[in-house]
């Protein structure tokens, strides 16, 4: 495996690994975020109720006490007794009023019973709230005696009689009546009715307590605590029981405001909660609710706090997180196959280069060298390979020059040794010329005379043409001249040699019919021919044979194949035949062959032997013919 | 074979051989001349102009091919053969045919070989 794989596959693996991790990361933190969220938005949504109910309550208790004051008992046990005293009391305890009576005359009576001291107490208060709070905490206040009738007023009445409404009566029946919320037209905003009954020190009951509550002082520290949580995506919503919007973002026109379309899900639910919701524009909505529960001995209204909270408020902090994890991830990972080339081009690259250089080394080509490289550690290599390859070529120079001078040595003493058979040769044929003469001249003057001498004779002239034979071959092995190549054709050269023997009777020589040209030394050429056919006779010896010589042209080389019927050539001498000195023959001198190989290998050829039938092939280049 | 006129120069430094391939010349019915060295060869041939030069190749002093050539520069006609050797020179060997050497032979030779050559050549 390339390294730049290697590197590309581990930094590749490394960064997915880096973005899976943070894929996963990312999803459990959302998770746990969420988790977190919720707890802490449901922490929000119950205590801004608490505060609500409490605030409530407060108020609820401040009136209550308020009843229990001796300047509302007084009043209204004093106004009680002049009820009871006055000429009116008898219809008031026979009759209805609104029946017997008109208004016209009734009127004038109860406000000339009203309490002034009450009256002011009433309007003192209505203004210590007002300054304290700096808004409008009660719209009306009024008390009444127990015949319904107005004994003091703090602000604002319409009637001096309030014994024909209902809340009256019901406050005077149970003790305490809140209304609904509703729009007060004549003070413009929301107010809420709060009733309660008046009771002496022995339960008696004395009179009722009317207080108009607006929802301005009801839910202003829910609103300093919606206030307080607002976010751009986080906000503080109250509803009513029937999930209508009280406040979101400053109070709402109620009684037209929508009910909350996932109300029934947190009426279903537990008292504090949250909900999960995706809106129209595919926004995840996460709703933390806490229901009233009430306050000490406030029931409550059972109103709900939500917190609405969108998810994308902190999903997009860690979808930003995640992009960023999973964009440096891509570019890693495009980096890292960028790298991987960049490698592959500064390093591979010339590293391949290198091992090529070795190998070219190895097989011992020197001349060589390495490519420039912008790498220092990879020029150091690039550098030594340099040094190497020229340190290698001057020992191989030095080796050659060495292994050419032991040769010129060796070739040179051959040559002399060449020089002096060739020479002690040559010198054997004066005095063997002599003999021979001298046998032919006697055989010549005592022919016939006696038949003893003729066969000595005989023997003598056999002994010297072995001789000769043996002469010749040394000198044809030790002469290694320069070839001198002419045009000759094979025909001609094989009919030389074939002339230069004697072959005896027995055996049929085949010429090739057809002819060929060859560039070759036609004298050494027929050496080569005389030896090789001489030697076929040799093999076939005294019984009938055949020699059969072919030639043909084969792949730019003349091909002559010289074959004969003879025993064939030993199998353990056949691969060393054309070794000097090896012979099958008794009377060889073992050159015979050795000398042919010469020849043809002067002429840039080859020369083989092989069995059954025994055939000797010559191949010669054509060259330039 | 009567050639009873006719002179055949013969030069070899083997004083041996000379005497053997004389005798076999004489035998043919020709006169033998014979010399020892180039100088001789050269010298004699001067002399008497033989019909037939047979020279040895290898001898001091003068060789065979040098005799030849101042032989054939004195008598372009003179008819000459060489009884060559292995280690013959072979520039030489080539102007001496373009110089109309007739034939070479071989050391050693037989008395055929003698007789025909004289036969053929005298």
């Amino acid at each position: 495996m390339r390294i730049s794989l290697i590197m590309v596959l581990a930094m590749f693996g490394l960064f997915l690994t880096f973005a899976i991790y943070g894929l996963i990361t990312f999803d459990l933190s959302i998770k746990e975020m969420k988790n977190l969220l919720e707890t802490r938005n449901e922490g929000f949504a119950f205590n801004m109720m608490q505060d609500l109910d409490k605030t409530i309550e407060k108020r609820f208790n401040d009136f209550k006490e308020f009843t229990q004051t001796h300047e509302v008992q007084d009043a209204l046990k004093d106004s009680n007794d002049k009820f009871r005293k006055s000429e009116f009391i008898g219809k008031f305890q026979s009759q209805n009023i609104t029946n017997s009576m008109d208004d016209s005359q009734l009127n004038p009576f109860i406000q000339g019973m009203t309490d002034k001291e009450l009256t002011s107490e009433l309007e003192d208060k209505i203004q210590f709230y007002n300054n304290e709070y700096g808004y409008n905490v009660v719209e009306e206040m009024f008390v009444t005696n127990e015949f319904g009738a107005n004994v003091a007023s703090g602000s604002g009445m319409t009637d001096y009689r309030q014994d024909d409404e209902e809340w009256w009566q019901t406050t005077k029946n149970n003790g305490i009546f809140i209304g609904n919320l509703q729009f007060q037209e004549e003070y413009g905003h929301y107010a809420i009715e709060l009733d309660i009954r008046i009771n002496d020190e022995r339960g008696n009951f004395l009179g009722v307590l009317r207080v108009i509550l607006t929802l301005e002082d009801m839910i202003h520290d829910f609103i300093n605590d919606a206030e307080i949580i607002h976010l751009p995506t986080r906000n503080g919503i109250l509803t009513d029981n029937q999930g209508r919007i009280i406040y979101s973002n400053g109070i709402q026109d109620f009684s037209n405001s929508p009910i909350l379309p996932y109300f029934d899900k947190i009426i279903g639910g537990k008292d504090v909660g949250t909900i999960e919701l995706t809106d129209k524009s595919n926004e995840n909505k996460m709703i933390s609710y806490a229901k009233s529960t009430g306050y000490n001995t406030f029931a409550g209204f059972g109103w709900v706090t939500l917190i609405d909270q969108s998810s994308s408020s902190f999903v997009d902090e860690f979808i930003d997180l995640r992009n960023s994890i999973l964009g440096t991830s891509i570019i890693g990972m495009i980096s890292s196959v960028i790298i991987g080339l960049v490698v592959s081009f500064y390093i591979i690259s010339p590293l391949k280069d290198l091992s090529h250089l070795a190998e070219s080394i190895s097989k011992g080509k020197f001349i060589v060298k390495a490519k420039k490289s912008r790498i220092n550690e990879i020029k150091v290599i690039g550098d030594s390979f340099n040094e190497m390859s020229e340190s290698l070529q001057k020992l191989i120079e030095t080796e050659k020059k060495l292994a050419e001078s032991q040769v010129k040595v060796k070739n040179e003493r051959l040559a002399g040794i060449g020089e002096i058979a060739a020479s002690m040769a040559h010198n054997l044929k004066n005095p063997l010329g002599t003999i021979k003469s001298s046998a032919d001249i006697i055989k010549r003057n005592s022919e016939g005379s006696n038949k003893e001498i003729d066969e000595v004779i005989s023997r003598m002239n056999r002994a010297i043409d072995r001789m000769l034979q043996q002469i010749e071959d040394v000198l044809n092995f030790a002469r290694i001249t320069p070839i001198i190549e002419n045009l000759v054709s094979v025909k001609s050269l094989l009919n030389q040699a074939i002339e230069t023997i004697d072959i005896p009777k027995s055996i049929t020589v085949e010429t090739p019919q057809t002819d060929l040209f060859l560039k070759c030394d036609s004298k050494k050429m027929e050496i080569v021919l005389i030896n090789l056919i001489r030697n076929a006779i040799q093999s076939i010896g005294n019984n009938e044979g055949t020699i059969k010589i072919k030639n043909k042209e084969e792949n730019g080389f003349v091909v002559i194949e010289i074959e004969d019927s003879g025993p064939g050539i030993q199998e353990e001498i056949i691969h060393k035949i054309f070794t000097p000195l090896v012979t099958t023959k008794e009377k060889g001198t073992g050159l015979g062959l050795s000398t042919c190989k010469n020849i043809i290998e002067q002429h840039g050829g080859t020369i083989s032997v092989k069995n059954n039938p025994t055939t000797f092939i010559i191949k010669i280049p054509l060259k330039n013919k | 074979m009567k050639m009873a006129n006719k002179t055949i120069l013969l030069v070899d430094d083997d004083v041996d051989l000379l005497e053997n391939t004389a005798f076999m010349i004489k035998s043919t019915g020709c006169e033998v001349i014979t010399a020892e060295n180039g100088v001789e060869a050269v010298e004699k041939y001067k002399e008497i102009k033989p019909s037939l030069v047979i020279m040895d190749i290898k001898m001091p002093k003068l060789d065979g091919y040098d005799a030849f050539f101042k032989i054939k520069q004195f008598d372009s006609d003179a008819k000459v053969i060489l009884i060559t050797a292995y280690t013959q020179d072979e520039k030489k060997h080539l102007k001496a045919k373009s110089l109309n050497l007739i034939s070479t032979i071989n050391k050693p030779y037989s008395f055929e070989q003698i007789e025909e050559i004289v036969g053929k050549y005298a």
